[in-house]
């Protein structure tokens, strides 16, 4: 843990491609993997993340310093996110739900999801399909073997040519 | 493989927990790999408001899905179900009962419970809620078939709201309501019959709002309320009798509306400033002969509040000159030289009793603003004004019009934001209907008395 020194601990963070990054412990403890690190005491030295890239890692690093400066308001913090969350593109996206994932945040992995899943509200299964570049391995009858189970869905959907 | 169906199953499971019930079911057409992740979803949420087949496909839908999650021994985080049962589900009702008795066996408590236009015996109800003990919110809005709801022990209960499903008939029972008085935070009871004891302390009520409920208005006196912030009573004609004394010190809107006046005085407010908004409605057989009387105590005993008071006067309902005279002598009676100010004054009645109505109320109070329904501006303009055009007054306007040292109007149009100033000429070629008029009064700085917050 923080030394009692007053001076904020500083952790050093390296990504899958070998970049670093200085963070203060107490942002970075957001992450409950990099907080059970810390308490472990394995984070003397660089504390490698795997699974995270570094433009991702940097990303992160940037919603982790924003979030932990806001004092507890939820409404901030949430305005904080949204915004954050704003100009991120769906691969960006993808890639920061999985770092969020692995390093076990839970309100970044909230945002970040719930952003995934506004894409798709109330849309067709044909625009869901083409926004995210889903291919369609149904058989025609399977297809429609589905869709008659659950037909009730398919009411108030926004109008697709191949709904 | 596209990004997106690469994920985990745990992020996809949790980027349909923020869909729509029929938003995640429907990503099950996606693809095959997308054929079942919505099964497991952390949360459901059903809606028979989206649901655009038959009331007993909706109901086996819930029925199978749940029956499914608990056999499977699914985890689940939410539920959320809006469905309306009317009179001809009462069998449905008992699958309610069912649904919530499986979710306490999965471990979920529900927070909130809301019953609205639902056909529901006290019975029923009673094991509902007795499944739900944890329940934070309990609205039962529009229902039918109860006589009596006990939530004594819902010991987390913070929002109440009550209200039948139709209004009662003058003989009719009221359901009676017995609740938890610590815990809650809000109550709203329209036609029931609240029961609770004397002196009770309703620690945490910030909101308590009681629309033609039955209660005894002695015990509600005798009881705390150090949290509460708005007080609504909609007067009960039944009742035609109110008699409270409100201990709330934080109190900062209080409002009454009814046929009758009540007597309603609070305890010294500590800190913010009260406003007040008192509505009555006078019909012919309602309104007792000493009605200004009453009016003015209940004025004095809101003397800490900045009060907006509407008036309306059934039509058929002609007052009698006499009788605004013997009010106005029992007044004088006890004659003060300082009037009580009362912010906003609207008022409505028959166009032959606006002067005597006028008379009245400025034998008691002084309002800032008077707005009126309709087009009766010239009467009152009139009524007001006697003096520049030079007509005798009559024996009560000698009270108020040495008093009032200025009159202007005010109009609200269709496409001007807020109140702007008019003069006479403009307002009688004014050709718009529908416009609002209001007159603001100057009486004279020795003959009100202002307000002092502390």
């Amino acid at each position: 843990m923080a030394a009692e020194t007053g001076t904020p601990t500083t952790l050093t963070l390296k990504s899958n491609d070998d970049e670093l990054f200085s963070v203060a412990e107490s942002a970075a403890i957001l992450s409950v993997t990099i907080r059970n690190m810390v308490e472990d005491g394995c984070a003397g030295g660089v504390i490698p993340l795997d699974n995270v890239d570094g433009k991702t890692l940097a990303s992160v690093i940037t919603y982790m310093n924003g979030i932990s400066a806001i004092p507890a308001d939820e409404e901030k913090k949430k305005s904080y996110r949204d915004k954050f969350l704003s100009d991120k593109d769906f691969e960006t996206l993808a890639d920061m739900v999985l770092a969020a994932n692995y390093l076990n945040m839970s309100c970044l992995m909230d945002a970040v999801s719930a952003k995934i899943a506004q894409v798709m509200e109330k849309k067709s299964v044909g625009w869901v399909r083409r926004k995210f570049g889903i291919e369609n391995d149904y058989t025609p009858e399977e297809e429609a073997a589905v869709k008659e189970e659950h037909k009730w869905t398919f009411e108030g959907v926004e109008t697709d040519d191949d709904n | 493989m596209d990004r997106i169906s690469e994920l985990p199953q745990e992020i996809s499971q949790r980027i349909l927990y923020f869909l729509s019930q029929e938003d995640a079911v429907r990503t099950s057409v996606l693809s095959k790999l997308w054929r079942n992740i919505w099964c497991t979803r952390p949360n459901l949420d059903f809606s028979d408001n989206n649901f655009k087949g038959k009331k007993h496909e909706f109901i086996s839908l819930v029925n199978n899905t749940l029956q499914r999650y608990r056999d499977q021994k699914l985890c689940i985080e939410e539920f959320g179900l809006y469905v309306s049962l009317d009179d001809s589900d009462r069998k449905s009702i008992l699958l309610l009962e069912k649904w919530i008795r499986t979710l306490k066996s999965m471990g979920m408590h529900p927070k909130e419970v809301r019953l609205q236009k639902v056909y529901i015996e006290d019975e029923n109800f009673r094991i509902i809620i007795a499944s739900c003990p944890s329940v934070e919110t309990l609205f039962v809005r529009s229902c039918e078939g109860l006589r009596n709801i006990d939530a004594n022990n819902l010991v987390h209960l913070k929002e109440f709201c009550f209200s039948p499903y139709k209004m009662p008939s003058a003989e009719e029972e009221l359901c009676s309501i017995e609740i938890n008085p610590p815990s809650l935070k809000s109550i709203e009871i329209t036609y029931g019959n609240l029961r609770f004891e004397r002196g009770v302390d309703f620690c945490n009520l910030s909101e308590l709002h009681l629309t033609r409920a039955e209660l005894s208005w002695d015990n509600l006196s005798s009881c705390k309320f150090p949290s509460l912030e708005r007080l609504i009573i909609v007067g009960r004609l039944r009742s035609k009798e109110i008699n409270l004394f409100v201990d709330a010190p934080k109190i900062a809107n209080f409002a009454y509306s009814g046929d009758f006046i009540p007597s309603i005085s609070f305890a010294t407010t500590t800190s913010r400033e009260l406003i007040s908004v008192i509505g009555l409605t006078m019909h012919p057989n309602g309104a007792p002969s000493s009605w200004l009387h009453k009016l003015k105590e209940l004025l004095d005993s809101l003397s800490q509040s900045k009060v907006s008071l509407c008036i309306s006067i059934s039509r058929e309902y002609q007052m009698n000159e006499d009788i605004i005279q013997e009010n106005i002598n029992l007044i004088q009676e006890n004659c003060c030289d300082k009037y009580f100010v009362v912010e906003r004054l609207s008022l409505s009645c028959h166009l032959s009793s606006y002067s005597s109505l006028l008379n009245g109320v400025f034998s008691i109070f002084r309002p800032r603003k008077i707005s009126l329904f309709g087009l009766n501006w010239k009467t009152v303009w009139k009524i007001l004004m006697q003096r520049e055009s030079g007509e005798q007054g009559d024996q009560c306007r000698k009270f108020w019009e040495r008093d009032l040292e200025e009159v202007s109007m005010e109009i609200i149009e269709k496409n001007r934001e807020g109140w702007h100033s008019i003069n006479l000429s403009e307002l009688l070629n004014h050709r718009e209907i529908g416009s609002s008029i209001r007159f603001t009064l100057k009486w004279s700085n020795g003959a009100i008395s202002s307000l002092s917050f502390r």
